[in-house]
């Protein structure tokens, strides 16, 4: 399957001398056609850089960018009329009314039928109501309605949708979560996704990028990433005498997390600890188990624990 | 270079300005404003003199001026437009060349300009029965189109300050022209000027076409001479301005003012 995006060995730096800072240090990846691929990271940690760098809004220092198999530097026409971006924490022209903003994007794209497709992503994003309304004076969940629209007026073979849900209400980010899939699915779209939602990233992406200060630290599948946490959280109701239950999960090897008076949570190193290890001298002591929960590893974990450099 | 994407800028600058009383406003009311301080104080001159001279040379003046000053203008303010509302992510992101962004932004200045000047037209013609038909129509226009080249060259010029330096010389895009126009002899001669400023004048594209402007008020030919050394002037400066707008542009991508516009 051929590559809509391969980025190898990209740096960016901001500022000179003491106020230098890297934020790209050298990274590599490549996304191919139709696949929705994820960026995870904290705040810094080098997403929002390289898909300015994508756009052409950001230069690099140095490295090879090439989408659609042009190099971003000589043929960036050819490759911005076939993409578009969606960035909550952006705006459209303020003194526009949203109907008169998506008009000049369509046309600045080249849609054949803009007022076909405006009446198309206006339903989409449930934005009707809001086409004769400045863009200045929208909220900021209109507002990220607004860019979505925008980005999807041009039906571009390739997306970057960095944080394309924030400032939406629970239902609509599910909503517009489902229409990314569904979207990209019918029209075998290319997506570059970023966002601080685990759930969203997960459901979406077939493969994810972990950066974090400007590196690569991991990349694979949601599987994949979850199958590097080694630990396990175990949540356990029992009936009598707490104080020694914990004393013995801690010296079977069970990392204490919380406790009250019906439950115990623990981690096992899954490196050197089984849950039989913990549980066997438990019933052999005599404690009754009530109720027992194992918890898999969540991306979210996976971030935290790759945020914090514990993976 | 793509028509339909310069169409669509043309469509975004029309919006902003039917969108916006003040951009309606910009059109109308400070040069009205000239029109109506400068008349009367001509007018009353003329009174005193009886020099007819005086009044057409200020109100021709002031209505070439002020199509220096929209084109001017006009290209800073709707650049700024664009930083206010941080639009410019995506406007750079789109497909839109830098040069299709330079070409809509002066085409519709032109329009704007030439709007502002029928308007001063027909106002000093009610007002002070000024008629700027009885000049030199092709004086007016030649020396007219050289002014505007002016205007664009000091548009673009001051635009790439701001994408260069961002929000903070903002201010330049309402004073920049203030800072030329006492060398440009818009209402008297260069030779009115001390000899320190005529050094000036004589570097200014808009000294030439003033004083070339002012002999057709009197009723003189054109002289090509004021309006060839003018033009060349005014594309050497519009070269230019493209080569530093170009680099502007090119250190603002470096470092992400077109991202984080302040």
């Amino acid at each position: 399957m051929a590559n809509i995006i391969e980025v190898k060995d990209l740096r960016k730096s901001y500022g000179k001398g003491e106020n230098k800072v890297d934020a790209l240090k050298g990274i590599s990846f490549n996304i191919k056609k139709g696949e929705t691929f994820g960026f995870l990271g904290p705040n810094g940690a080098g997403k929002s850089t390289t898909i300015n760098i994508l756009c052409g809004l950001l230069s690099k220092d140095s490295g090879h960018v090439r989408i659609f198999g042009n190099d971003i530097r000589k043929d960036f026409e050819q490759i911005k009329q076939r993409m578009n971006v969606a960035n909550a924490y952006t705006h459209l022209n303020n003194s526009l009314t949203v109907e008169q903003n998506l008009r000049v994007y369509g046309k600045l794209y080249g849609v054949k039928d803009v007022e076909k497709k405006i009446a198309e992503v206006a339903d989409t994003f449930s934005i009707v109501y809001l086409k004769k309304k400045e863009a200045g004076k929208l909220s900021s969940g209109e507002n990220t309605r607004v860019c979505l629209a925008k980005c999807f007026i041009s039906d571009p073979e390739l997306m970057l949708l960095d944080e394309p849900t924030v400032g939406l209400d629970p239902d609509f980010a599910d909503k517009t979560k489902e229409y990314i899939r569904e979207y990209q699915k019918t029209n075998n779209t290319t997506i570059l996704f970023t966002s601080h939602i685990m759930s969203e990233v997960e459901y979406l992406c077939k493969r994810i990028l972990f950066l974090n200060n400007g590196e690569v630290l991991r990349l694979g599948s949601s599987r994949q990433l979850k199958n590097l946490v080694k630990t396990q959280i175990v949540e356990l109701t029992l009936g009598m005498k707490k104080d020694k239950a914990l004393a013995l999960i801690k010296r079977s090897g069970g990392r204490l997390i919380n406790y009250d008076s019906e439950k115990i949570v623990f981690e096992i190193n899954q490196l050197n600890y089984s849950l039989h290890d913990i549980m066997h001298p438990l019933i052999k002591a005599g404690f009754k188990i009530k109720d027992m929960h194992i918890k898999k590893p969540t991306l979210e974990q996976v971030f935290i624990k790759i945020s914090r450099g514990e993976l | 270079m793509k028509l339909y994407r310069i169409n669509a800028l043309l469509l975004k600058y029309y919006y902003m300005s039917i969108n916006r009383l003040d951009r309606i406003f910009d059109i109308v009311f400070w040069p009205v404003i000239d029109i109506f301080i400068w008349g009367f104080v001509s007018f009353y001159i003329y009174q005193l003199s009886s020099d007819v001279n005086i009044l057409n040379m200020i109100m021709g003046g002031i209505m070439m001026w002020t199509l220096f000053w929209r084109a001017q203008q006009d290209f800073s303010v709707y650049i700024l437009e664009d930083f206010w509302s941080r639009n410019l992510f995506n406007l750079f992101a789109s497909p839109l060349k830098d040069s299709e962004f330079i070409i809509s932004t002066v085409i519709f200045g032109f329009f704007r300009a030439l709007l502002t000047f029928i308007f001063l037209g027909l106002l000093s013609y009610f007002m002070y029965s000024f008629n700027i038909l009885s000049v030199n129509l092709l004086g007016i226009a030649v020396f007219g189109f050289s002014l505007m080249i002016a205007g664009w060259a000091m548009g673009i010029f001051v635009a790439s300050l701001i994408f260069r330096f961002g929000m903070r010389v903002q201010a330049f895009a309402w004073s920049a022209v203030w800072l030329i126009q006492p060398f440009s002899a818009v209402f008297y001669p260069v030779s009115a000027l001390p000899n320190w400023a005529q050094k000036i004048a004589y570097i200014l594209p808009t000294s030439y076409i003033f004083e070339g402007m002012r002999q057709l008020l009197s009723g003189g030919p054109i002289n090509w001479n004021y309006f060839f050394i003018s033009i060349a002037i005014n594309l050497v400066a519009l070269y230019l301005a493209i080569l530093f707008f170009k680099s502007c542009l090119r250190h603002a991508r470096k470092n992400g003012m077109l991202v984080h516009p302040e």
